[in-house]
């Protein structure tokens, strides 16, 4: 091993996998070497080349180390982890439990029904609202059983993808 | 449109009229002697009436929009106490979609396939059909992949279906393209359904099977053509399918996903068609209908059909937007799709499991995050120095190997 080398864990689509970078382009994986390269083609479109094959990946940065990669119709959630940086995070953090969720809207649409009240519980994925989009009701679920702390919508309005629809307090 | 000079391609208004609207379609075929799904003949508005018919054929039942079409205004209902809810909810749906809320209710069969015949009549009534298309993989009553010919129908059956297709044409005064849409409950009983009075998104199946240009013999028949061809020209090859490519994400509801279609890049090869409405850099939008593209596989057996649409779905690539190729192959490899025994809840049912990504992919993916990591803080241009542009065109990665592992 030399001081270039680093070891990865990545954590794809909740599947692990170790590889091991030994020098820029030089990758390692279950005790077998490749060269691979990257070549930026715009706006987070790549070619990546791996031993002699190429193929178009598509990479969107979600933040730290999160990343989202499209490669033909797969779209993969990539956790990447430095293992000597791991290992030194698990000794300073402490497991930190989250005071509260919020679900936002998955696609941009109008709210047509709010089932929920605030103060009131809900159980884990049961509906708190009625999003329509494309013409059609989408049930919005809650992925937690809780209390519910915030609506942060009203019935009959548009809202945007990502914007917070309701906050549930877990129990 | 006359007045102005122009030619619909499509049926007259009246026998739109009279096939379009659901209930005078099924009064229509009753009167012909063809099987109909048992419940209401007129539309249903009250709670009450709906309650006393709903009793009287058993639960469950079926609340379906007059004017609808695509699953929209759709509600299954199992017992007395959903009811009201579902019928409130299914006609504010059938307004939303369609402008009308009228919906009527019948019997719901459990475990139905869902087989209809395209047809193609001319105007003063000589019609043909061309074979049967079977739509029994649906999720949220929208038609998934369809396949032609339908593995629920033997040659009795068929002509039965066939022949009472014409018939319902050929009484409503009918022409120019249109599929009579029956199902077919456990005991191999056909009902009849609806009659689509318009081309439908799935005809390219039974293009490929007959070699015919369904819209060409629009265009002939709203000219005042006979059509090229008669019943006896009609041969039919091969097997055929159809996976309609959506923008939504199965494994969260079907959610629609809009973005946009940052690169796309469609398969080809031997026996496959691709019908897309969009291009790379199009936008998805919230707006409108979630599909996106269709792909269609010819074989000459059902099995070859199914191998060249795995092939193709596995070539697609298709970036910025979720789709449901993934769910379409798991269907496709699953052993009841394969033997062909599925019905309209088969999704629901067996909830094909998400096909294994192969290592090349994962190590792909893992590949390109690393040597993204690794980039020299301030390099625009990514770790190019392995790769040389002229080297791009060369061969792509073979995706089912697992030479890696």
């Amino acid at each position: 091993m030399n001081s270039r080398s680093r070891n990865f864990s990545l954590s794809i689509n909740g599947m692990k996998l170790k590889l091991e970078c030994r020098s820029p382009g030089l990758l390692s994986f279950k005790g077998k070497s490749f060269r691979a390269g990257l070549a930026n083609q715009k706006n987070g479109l790549y070619r990546l080349k791996m031993g002699d094959k190429y193929s178009n990946v598509y990479i969107e940065k979600l933040k730290d180390n999160h990343y989202q990669v499209w490669l033909k119709h797969f779209v993969l959630q990539v956790v990447l982890e430095d293992e000597r940086d791991a290992l030194i995070a698990r000794f300073e953090t402490k497991t930190i439990r989250k005071s509260e969720e919020t679900i936002r809207a998955p696609m941009p649409g109008i709210v047509t029904r709010i089932r929920v009240v605030p103060g009131g519980t809900i159980a884990r994925g049961s509906g708190v609202l009625l999003l329509e989009a494309m013409k059609m009701e989408n049930e919005i679920r809650s992925p937690i059983g809780g209390k519910i702390k915030t609506i942060a919508v009203k019935e009959n309005t548009p809202v945007e993808k990502g914007q917070a629809l309701v906050v549930v307090e877990p129990n | 449109m006359r007045r102005a000079g122009l030619i619909f391609v499509g049926p007259t208004e009246r026998s739109m009229r009279t096939l379009g609207d659901k209930v005078a379609a099924r009064r229509l075929a009753a009167s012909l002697g063809i099987p109909v799904v048992p419940g209401s003949r007129e539309p249903i508005t009250r709670v009450r009436d709906a309650a006393s018919l709903a009793r009287k054929v058993g639960y469950p039942v079926l609340i379906k929009a007059v004017g609808g079409g695509g699953g929209k205004g759709m509600r299954v209902v199992r017992s007395e106490s959903d009811l009201a809810g579902a019928l409130t909810a299914a006609r504010s749906e059938a307004r939303l979609a369609f402008g009308d809320e009228r919906v009527f209710l019948e019997k719901y069969i459990d475990k139905p396939r869902h087989v209809e015949v395209q047809v193609l009549s001319e105007i003063g009534g000589k019609a043909v059909h061309l074979g049967e298309r079977e739509c029994s993989i649906q999720r949220r009553h929208q038609k998934v992949i369809e396949e032609s010919p339908s593995t629920a129908v033997d040659g009795s059956i068929r002509a039965q279906l066939t022949q009472a297709a014409l018939k319902i044409v050929k009484r409503a005064g009918y022409s120019s393209a249109g599929t009579v849409e029956f199902i077919l409950d456990e005991g191999r009983h056909f009902y009849f359904l609806e009659v689509n009075t318009r081309l439908q998104v799935e005809h390219p199946v039974t293009e490929m099977r007959t070699g015919l240009d369904i819209v060409w013999e629009q265009i002939r028949i709203a000219h005042g053509e006979p059509m090229s061809v008669s019943q006896e020209d009609i041969h039919f090859r091969g097997h055929a399918i159809e996976c309609r490519i959506y923008a939504e994400d199965p494994e969260n509801e079907y959610f629609p996903s809009s973005g946009s279609i940052v690169s796309l890049s469609a398969p080809g090869g031997p026996g496959i068609r691709e019908d897309r409405g969009v291009e790379e850099g199009g936008q998805i939008s919230a707006y409108y209908d979630t599909m996106i593209s269709k792909i269609i596989a010819w074989g000459a057996s059902r099995r070859e059909a199914i191998g060249r649409s795995i092939r193709a779905l596995e070539d697609y690539e298709i970036f910025g937007v979720k789709t449901n190729i993934s769910q379409c192959l798991s269907i496709l490899r699953h052993p009841k799709f394969r033997a062909g025994r599925y019905d309209t809840n088969f999704l629901e049912d067996q909830r094909p499991m998400p096909s294994r990504i192969p290592e090349n992919a994962l190590l792909s993916a893992a590949a390109a995050c690393i040597l993204l990591e690794e980039r020299p803080a301030g390099d625009q241009s990514g770790n190019n120095h392995e790769v040389e542009k002229s080297e791009w065109s060369k061969q792509s990665l073979d995706w089912m190997s697992d030479e890696f592992s």
